[in-house]
């Protein structure tokens, strides 16, 4: 499949350098697509005051924003994916995301498998457990038919580091496949509905 | 040497030459003016397509913000065309508000017309005959006009100086048409003197 060239994706050239992921974790809430398990990324916006901005105006919104997304590979970066999150309503910024095909590639497969991404602004040293409550942004992850472009990327990328290990090709390949699969495993986990569950219950 | 001219224009040949001549020179001519006549036509194709393409024309007759406690209420009569040569409709009319952050930076966020601030006493002056009620069809080289009014809550923006603010029109091909940034008067509340 050929690849498309995106160079008129922001207005800002602040807004095409990659906001670096300063902590991650993965939420799921009973209740929120459908207790899917989401990845939720810690953003340094130390120097992005419009993504903290951005935030507290979705906090005060009453009605529920729209996002337009594109999965991307940056030039000159051969190792990693990008994510270019276009946000439009309330509040319009382009944030791109960029994550390492190895070290990161449990979230993008996360944010795959969850359909979301949860972004909340923070600085170097931050934790969710600090404070679950501080506000964040969940937008949604559409099917842009990049999981399968996705699938061959990691796996290559896997076998590739697997093989830098010391791991033999057929080992390093076969390595690379168990990782996928349990990472997906666990990506797969749903928090249980206990209302869902009663009124199956009732029915049956 | 009259003789001589005179043999030389009795040859055939070079009669066949001239004639050979002035039928390239017509040709040449000929292919000139069909390439002429092709530019044109492409111009014109190109010029139809061009009117194919959807677009809006946005006019702004009158605008105004007002005060309220909790938000700022921002009314605009306008009148949008079809230019076009193809049926269109107005899906969406939204604000778009720039304000400025610290550092310089600036935010944009948008806010949806809501026509049923028209009918509050605070766009009293607007009446709700006008008010465009979206989504609503605008035909080839058809003309509307009407007020579009916005609510733009003081907790989004808070104490932010506003930079700008301009109309976005999303049709039914969700192209967007957007005016220039748009000055507006403040209006108050004020008691005439008797």
């Amino acid at each position: 499949m050929k690849h498309q060239r995106i160079e008129d994706a922001v207005r800002h050239p602040y807004e095409a350098r990659p906001v670096r992921i300063v902590a991650d974790a993965a939420v799921s809430s009973r209740g929120v697509l459908g207790g899917r398990l989401v990845p939720l990324l810690i953003l340094d916006t130390s120097d992005r005051p419009d993504i903290e901005e951005l935030i507290r105006v979705h906090q005060t919104s009453k009605n529920p924003g729209d996002v337009k997304i594109q999965w991307a590979r940056l030039q000159g970066h051969e190792d990693s994916v990008a994510l270019f999150v276009t946000f439009i309503r309330p509040s319009e910024a382009t944030i791109v995301l960029e994550f390492e095909i190895v070290k990161q590639g449990i979230l993008v497969e996360q944010a795959l498998i969850g359909r979301a991404i949860y972004i909340q602004a923070g600085r170097e040293g931050d934790r969710l457990i600090e404070d679950p409550n501080r506000p964040k942004v969940l937008f949604e992850i559409g099917d842009t038919g990049f999981t399968k472009d996705w699938d061959s990327m990691c796996h290559k990328h896997l076998a590739r580091y697997f093989r830098s290990k010391g791991l033999g090709r057929a080992e390093a390949k076969r390595a690379a496949r168990a990782t996928i699969v349990e990472r997906r495993k666990i990506g797969s986990f749903r928090m249980p509905d206990p209302d869902m569950a009663d009124s199956q219950q009732q029915e049956s | 040497m009259p003789q001589e001219d005179t043999t030389l224009l009795a040859d055939p040949k070079v009669w066949i030459s001239i004639i050979s001549v002035v039928l390239a020179t017509w040709s040449a001519f000929n292919s000139w003016r069909s390439r002429q006549i092709a530019t044109r036509a492409l111009a014109i194709s190109e010029s139809q397509e061009q009117r194919r393409r959807p677009q809006f024309g946005i006019y702004l007759a009158n605008g105004f913000r007002r005060h309220l406690t909790n938000r700022q209420l921002f009314g605009f009569l306008i009148s949008v065309s079809n230019p076009t040569d193809i049926n269109n409709s107005i899906v969406k009319a939204e604000l778009r508000v720039t304000y400025v952050l610290d550092g310089e930076i600036k935010n944009t966020c948008r806010v949806s017309h809501d026509p049923a601030l028209a009918g509050t006493v605070s766009c009293s002056n607007v009446g709700t005959a006008n008010v465009f009620s979206l989504p609503t069809r605008i035909d080839a080289h058809q003309t509307l006009a009407g007020w579009l009014v916005f609510a733009l809550d003081h907790a989004i923006i808070s104490e932010r100086t506003i930079d700008s603010h301009t109309i976005i029109l999303e049709d039914s091909h969700g192209v967007f048409s957007e005016t220039e940034p748009l000055l507006v008067r403040d209006w108050t509340n004020e008691t005439p003197k008797n």
